[in-house]
C-alpha cells in the first residue's frame, strides 16, 4: 500500500529493514546462538531494527513487527524462523495488517535449514549468512499485486464413481454448476462391482443409488456418460475441455460395463455389478466443449488382475479374484451349512492376501512394463476379512484360512473384522513375502482339488498344507489407465504412478497446478469412506476458490521489459508451460512497432527458465529478481564475523 | 510337512475346551509361563488352531509340565484361555490313552 | 519327568478304590479332630478336603519319587503296583514321622479355634469330610473327576449340607466352581477366612502373602486375608508378583516332575525373600513346596493365633 509514500514524505531512498530472529522455543536456539545472529545483521546498514523473540509467530511477536512497521521504524520486513511453508503466509499477513503490501516481506528459514541439521558455531554462522542474505534481498523488494483472474462458475468432474458424484453433490449444494465427465455407461465406477461394503457391511447398491438419486436429480448437476476428454486448455478460473461422446461398443468392453448396456434399460435404476444408468446411451458420436473454473479429477482405480500362473490363477478354475468371489456370492446365493461357489461345494478355502500389493524388488517380478505395486492397496485386508465373515457366519461348515503377511486393519471399525474373524474360527497363517504360499494341484489329499502349501511364521517358520475347494486372491488397487490424462494436462505421478497431490499433509487434495483438485482413489487406494473424504475435501477447495468469482494468483511471474526486449523469442521456445509465453506486437513511444514477448500471468509458473535464455535481460521474475538473487549470493559469501 | 485338518478343533471341543481359535499367536502367554519351555503354550493352540494332531500327539507327556497356574490365561489379550485349553488337551489325550 | 499316564493311572485307581489319591485309609489320615473340643452339630459344615492331611505323605513320596527322577528307575513307577506299595496306604503311613503329623494337625485345630471365636456357627463331621478329587481335574481325568465329585456331592446333598467352609484353595475352586458345573450340585462355599471376625492390635508386624493361584486369580480372593489380617494389627507387605498376577509355587508339578517343581518354587522364593518379611502360606501345597526351598514360611492360620495370644 503506502510504504512507498512514506518514504518519499521522509525523503529516504535506503530502505529500513526489520529483522525477526525466532527462538522457536529452543527448536531454533538449542542450536543457534540466536542473539549473536541478531548482533552480526544488525551491523548490516540496511538494517533499521532486529529483534528477537521465543515465538516469533505468537500474538506478541506479531504485534512487534506490525508496530515497527507502523511507526516508520522499518518499511521491510525479515523474519527468521521455520520454514516458510509453515509462517510466511502468517507474516505477510501481518506486514498486510500493519497497512502495508505483504510483498515487501521476505523469510529465511534457519529452522529446517539450519538448527534441525547442523550444530555448534557453524549453525549460528550459517544461520547469520542466510538471514544477511534475507536481508539484502528484502532491501530490493518492491510492493506488488496479486494477479486476479476471473473464475467461471462451473467444474468439471472427470469422473463418475463414487468421488465423482460426491464431489459433484457436495459442490451442487453450495450453488456451483457441476458436469460429471464419466467414460462408462453407467454411474457407480468400481464400487458397483462390489456387494457389501468393509467395515460397516453397507450395500453399495444402498450407498450407489443415493448418490445416483441425488446426482440424477440435481438441476445443478449435468451428466455426460460414454464420454472421454479430448482436449484441456486453460487456467485455473477458466479451464477449456473437449470433450468426446461414443456410443458404447457393448461387443469388445472388457470391463463388462458396455456389456450390461440392454436396450430399453431404464434410466436411474440401480443395476446390480454395472451401476446406474443416467442416461441412454448415445446412438452417434458428439463433441461438446466445457467451459470450468475447476475441475476435479475423480478417475479412480484399475482392479489389479493376477498375472498367469499367479497362485494358480488361470491355471486352475478353483482360483479367484475377491472381487469374483463377491459377485459369484452375490448372485448365486445359498443358504447351506456350506457356501455353494460355481455350484462346488466349499468344504475349506484359502484367501491370499497382498495380491498385487506390496512387491518387493528383488523378490517380486515386474509386469510387462516394468512396474513394481510397492505400495499397499489398504482396502484388501477389511474386504476379505469382511468376506471371510459373512461366509463363516452364514455357512460355518465352510472353513477358512487366511494367508497374509501383514494384517493392516487399520480404519475405525476394521479391527473389529479382526476379531470377529477369530471369534468365527477363521485359520490365519502367516507367510513372508519372500516365501509365498504355493498353490498346487498336486499332493491334494482326498477329493480336494488344491493343496495351498506355505512356510507359517506363526508355526515357527514349519510348512503346512491346507487342501481347499477354492483359492481366494485378495487383489490390490492399480492406478487407472489415464495415462492420456496424465500428458495432456501434464498431472503429476507419484513413484506408485498414482496422481500426486502437493503435499500430503498440508494440502493433500491440490495440485501444484492451480483449480485442479484430486478425489478418491486416483490418488492413493482407499475406501469408500476415505474417498469420500477426499472428495468432500476437493469439493470444498473449489466452491471456496469459486465462491468469490475471481482468482488471486501470486504475483511471482515472469514480466518483460519492453524496452529492452528485442523479441528474439528465445525466452518462448525456453518456456516449460504452454500459453504462458507468447510473442506479440508493441509500439514503443516513439511510435517505434516491434514484436516483443507476453507474459499470460494465470498461467506462468514463476520458473524462470525464460529469465535464464534471455540475452538481453529483458525478462525477469516478479518478487525474484537476478538482481535480488545477486544480491543474497553477495551476502552469503561475504566476510562476516 | 504339516498337513491341516480342519476339524480337529471341534474334536477337541467335546473335551471342554474351544477358545484355542481366538488366539491370534501374540505370545504373551509363552513369555509368562514360568515353565519357559519351547513356546509354551501357544505352540499347542496353533496346533489345534491348524488341527497338527499329530504335532499334539507327538510328546503327549509335556503338556503334564503345565501347572494350571492360570497366569496366561489371565495374560491373555484375546480371552483364548490357554490354561484351559491345555487342560482340555490333557483330558483329550487322558480320554485317548482309555480308548486304546 | 514321570510319565503322566503312569501317575495317573495310579491316582485315579486309588481315588476310584479308597476315595482318595494316596490309598491311605481316612483312619489313618484323618485324626486332626480326636481329643479335641470342636462342634459336631450346627450351621456350616467344615470341610477340609483332606489335603493339609495329605501333606505329609505327598512330601514324602515326592522326596522319594525326586531321587528316582530321570534314572533307570523311573520307569518302575509305571509297574505302580510295585513303587506304591510303600509309597501309598500303610507302608506309606509307617514311615512317615508322627511329628510331620502333628505340625497339619495343628493347622486344621487353629483354624477350627479361629472359626470358634469369630462366632462362627459350624461344625464338623469327620464321615462327611472326603477328598474332592481336585487332583484328578488337574491331571486331565475328567471322567474319574466327575465319577468321584458326584459321590462326595450327593453324599453332602443326601446329610443335608447346604454351607461349606473350606480351608485350602484347591478344595475351594472344586467345591465353588466345579462341583455346580459338573455335577449338578451347588454348595455357599466360604474359606474360613471370609469369616473371620477378630480385632486386636497384638500383630504389629509386618508379613508377605503368598498368593495361591486359585485364590489369588481363579477365585479372586487376595483382597481377603489381608483385611482380616489388618484388623489383627498386621500390614501385608506385597510380594513383586501378587494378587491376580501372582507367580506359582510349582506345587502341582511335583507328581510329574519334582525337578520343575524345584525350579519354579526356587523362583518364588525369591520373589517373596525380596520383602524381608515373614512369608504367610494359605495353601498346604504351596506351604510345603516353599519349605522344601528353604524359606520361612508359616501358615495363615499359625499366624491369627499367634495375633490372638
Amino acid at each position: 500500500m503506502g510504504d512507498d509514500m512514506k518514504n518519499e514524505a521522509t525523503g529516504e531512498k535506503q530502505r529500513k529493514v526489520g529483522v525477526y530472529i525466532c527462538y522457536c522455543g529452543g527448536n531454533i536456539s538449542d542450536h543457534v546462538y540466536v542473539e549473536k545472529v541478531r548482533e552480526s545483521v544488525e551491523k548490516m546498514p540496511l538494517v533499521s531494527v532486529a529483534r528477537t523473540n521465543m515465538f516469533m509467530c505468537s500474538d506478541p511477536g506479531q504485534e512487534m513487527i506490525m508496530e515497527d512497521l507502523k511507526s516508520g521504524a522499518v518499511d521491510r520486513v525479515v523474519v527468521a524462523s521455520c520454514a516458510p511453508s509453515l509462517h510466511q503466509t502468517t507474516f505477510r499477513n501481518a506486514v498486510k495488517r500493519a497497512g502495508f503490501n505483504p510483498y515487501i516481506y521476505e523469510h529465511a528459514n534457519i529452522r529446517e535449514h539450519v538448527s534441525w541439521v547442523h550444530n555448534g558455531d557453524s549453525a549460528t554462522e550459517k544461520a547469520a549468512r542466510l538471514v544477511s542474505a534475507a536481508v539484502a534481498k528484502a532491501n530490493l523488494l518492491e510492493p506488488l499485486e496479486p494477479i486476479r483472474v476471473d473464475a467461471i462458475a462451473h467444474a468439471a468432474v472427470i469422473g463418475g464413481g463414487m468421488a465423482g458424484m460426491k464431489a459433484a453433490t457436495d459442490l451442487a449444494d453450495k450453488g456451483v454448476k457441476v458436469t460429471i465427465i464419466e467414460k462408462s455407461p453407467f454411474l457407480g465406477g468400481n464400487v458397483a462391482k462390489l456387494d457389501r461394503l468393509a467395515p460397516s457391511n453397507t450395500k453399495a447398491a444402498d450407498l450407489l443409488t443415493s448418490l445416483a438419486t441425488n446426482v440424477l436429480a440435481n438441476p445443478l448437476i449435468t451428466v455426460h456418460s460414454c464420454s472421454t476428454v479430448q482436449s484441456y486448455e486453460g487456467y485455473v478460473g477458466n479451464f477449456k475441455l473437449g470433450i468426446k461422446k461414443c456410443p458404447p461398443d457393448t461387443g469388445t468392453d472388457k470391463d463388462g460395463c458396455s456389456r450390461n448396456v440392454t436396450s430399453g434399460m431404464k434410466t436411474g435404476a440401480y443395476i446390480p455389478f454395472a451401476g446406474v444408468l443416467p442416461d441412454a446411451p448415445p446412438s452417434s458420436e458428439e463433441n461438446i466443449t466445457i467451459d470450468a473454473g475447476v475441475i476435479i479429477l475423480a478417475t479412480g482405480f484399475k482392479p489389479y488382475t493376477p498375472r498367469n500362473g499367479e497362485y494358480g490363477y488361470s491355471d486352475y478354475p478353483e482360483v479367484i479374484t475377491l472381487p469374483e468371489l463377491i459377485q459369484l456370492m452375490a448372485t448365486g446365493k445359498n443358504s447351506g451349512d456350506r457356501l455353494v461357489v460355481n455350484g462346488r461345494e466349499i468344504r475349506s478355502m484359502a484367501m491370499i492376501h497382498c495380491v498385487g500389493s506390496r512387491h518387493i524388488p528383488g523378490i517380486h517380478t515386474e509386469d510387462e512394463a516394468g512396474n513394481l505395486n510397492e505400495y499397499c492397496s489398504r482396502t484388501c485386508c477389511a474386504a476379505t476379512l469382511n468376506a471371510a465373515n459373512n461366509i463363516k457366519e452364514a455357512h460355518p461348515g465352510t472353513s477358512i484360512y487366511e494367508f497374509y503377511r501383514d494384517i493392516r486393519t487399520y480404519g475405525r471399525g476394521q479391527e473389529e473384522l479382526y476379531s470377529r474373524a477369530s471369534k468365527n474360527k477363521v485359520v490365519f497363517i502367516r507367510f513372508e513375502a519372500d516365501a509365498g504360499p504355493e498353490v498346487t494341484s498336486k499332493e491334494a489329499p482326498g477329493d480336494y482339488p488344491l493343496l495351498v502349501r506355505a512356510k507359517d511364521t506363526l508355526t515357527f517358520g514349519e510348512e503346512v498344507a491346507v487342501p481347499v475347494d477354492l483359492v481366494v486372491l485378495a487383489t490390490g488397487m492399480e492406478p487407472a489407465a489415464i495415462s492420456d490424462l496424465v500428458t495432456m494436462m501434464k498431472l503429476p505421478v507419484g513413484a506408485d504412478r498414482f496422481l500426486q497431490e502437493v503435499h500430503p499433509k498440508l494440502r493433500p487434495v491440490e495440485l501444484p497446478k492451480a483449480g485442479i483438485y484430486l478425489a478418491g482413489t486416483c490418488q492413493a487406494p482407499m475406501d469408500t469412506g476415505e474417498v469420500s473424504n477426499a472428495a468432500g475435501a476437493a469439493a470444498a477447495k473449489a466452491a471456496s476458490l469459486l465462491g468469490k468469482g475471481h482468482v488471486d494468483l501470486d504475483p511471482f511471474v515472469a514480466s518483460v521489459d519492453a524496452d529492452k526486449c528485442k523479441g528474439t523469442g528465445e525466452c518462448v521456445k525456453a518456456c516449460l508451460v504452454e500459453g504462458a509465453l507468447g510473442m506479440a506486437d508493441y509500439e514503443t513511444e516513439d511510435g517505434e512497432k516491434k514484436q516483443i514477448a507476453r507474459v499470460e500471468p494465470a498461467m506462468c509458473t514463476g520458473c524462470g527458465a525464460c529469465v535464464a535464455v534471455c540475452p538481453d535481460n529483458a525478462i525477469d521474475i516478479s518478487g525474484w529478481t537476478l538482481e535480488q538473487y545477486e544480491a543474497m549470493v553477495d551476502w552469503i559469501v561475504a566476510d562476516i564475523k | 510337512m504339516l498337513l491341516v485338518k480342519p476339524d480337529f478343533a471341534e474334536e477337541l471341543a467335546a473335551h471342554g475346551s474351544d477358545t484355542a481359535m481366538e488366539c491370534f499367536n501374540c505370545g504373551t502367554c509363552a513369555a509368562i509361563c514360568p515353565l519357559i519351555y519351547e513356546h509354551f503354550p501357544r505352540r499347542m493352540l496353533r496346533y489345534i488352531q491348524l488341527g497338527a494332531k499329530e504335532k499334539i500327539l507327538e510328546e503327549p507327556a509335556e503338556l503334564w509340565r503345565c501347572l494350571h497356574c492360570g497366569l496366561c490365561t489371565q495374560t491373555c489379550p484375546r480371552g483364548a484361555d490357554p490354561g484351559e485349553v491345555i487342560l482340555g488337551l490333557k483330558r483329550y489325550v487322558t480320554a485317548n490313552w482309555r480308548k486304546s | 519327568m514321570y510319565d503322566p499316564k503312569d501317575i495317573i493311572d495310579l491316582l485315579a485307581d486309588n481315588v476310584a478304590k479308597t476315595r482318595n489319591p494316596f490309598g491311605i485309609s481316612k483312619y489313618w489320615l484323618n485324626g486332626w479332630w480326636k481329643k479335641f473340643d470342636i462342634p459336631r452339630q450346627g450351621g456350616s459344615l467344615l470341610f477340609t478336603g483332606l489335603m493339609y492331611q495329605f501333606m505329609p505323605y505327598i512330601e514324602k513320596t515326592t522326596a522319594y519319587l525326586e531321587s528316582y527322577e530321570d534314572s533307570k528307575w523311573a520307569g518302575y513307577a509305571r509297574y505302580g503296583k510295585l513303587v506304591p506299595k510303600t509309597l501309598t496306604s500303610l507302608g506309606l503311613a509307617a514311615i512317615t514321622p508322627l511329628d510331620e503329623k502333628l505340625k497339619f494337625t495343628n493347622i486344621l485345630r487353629n483354624i477350627s479355634t479361629i472359626l470358634t471365636k469369630s462366632g462362627v456357627d459350624f461344625h464338623y463331621d469327620p464321615s462327611l469330610d472326603d477328598y474332592s478329587g481336585i487332583l484328578l481335574y488337574d491331571l486331565g481325568a475328567q471322567d474319574e473327576f466327575v465319577r468321584h465329585a458326584k459321590y462326595v456331592a450327593e453324599k453332602l446333598k443326601a446329610k443335608g449340607v447346604k454351607k461349606i467352609i473350606t480351608v485350602d484353595p484347591h478344595t475351594t475352586y472344586a467345591l465353588k466352581i466345579l462341583f455346580p458345573k459338573y455335577t449338578g450340585i451347588s454348595f455357599e462355599v466360604k474359606t474360613y477366612f471370609e469369616l473371620i471376625n477378630l480385632h486386636s492390635k497384638n500383630g504389629c508386624h509386618q508379613v508377605t502373602l503368598h498368593d495361591p493361584c486359585f485364590y489369588g486369580r481363579y477365585l479372586e480372593l487376595s483382597d481377603v486375608p489381608v483385611k482380616a489380617l489388618g484388623k489383627l494389627g498386621v500390614e501385608c507387605v506385597p510380594a513383586r508378583n501378587s494378587g491376580l498376577y501372582t507367580s506359582c509355587c510349582g506345587g502341582p508339578a511335583e507328581s510329574i516332575s519334582p525337578k520343575l517343581s524345584a525350579e519354579i518354587v526356587e523362583r518364588r522364593v525369591a520373589e517373596l525373600q525380596e520383602t524381608g518379611k515373614q512369608i504367610i502360606a494359605m495353601c498346604p501345597i504351596c506351604l510345603g513346596n516353599l519349605r522344601k526351598a528353604g524359606a520361612d514360611v508359616e501358615d495363615l492360620s499359625s499366624l491369627i493365633m499367634k495375633c490372638m495370644e
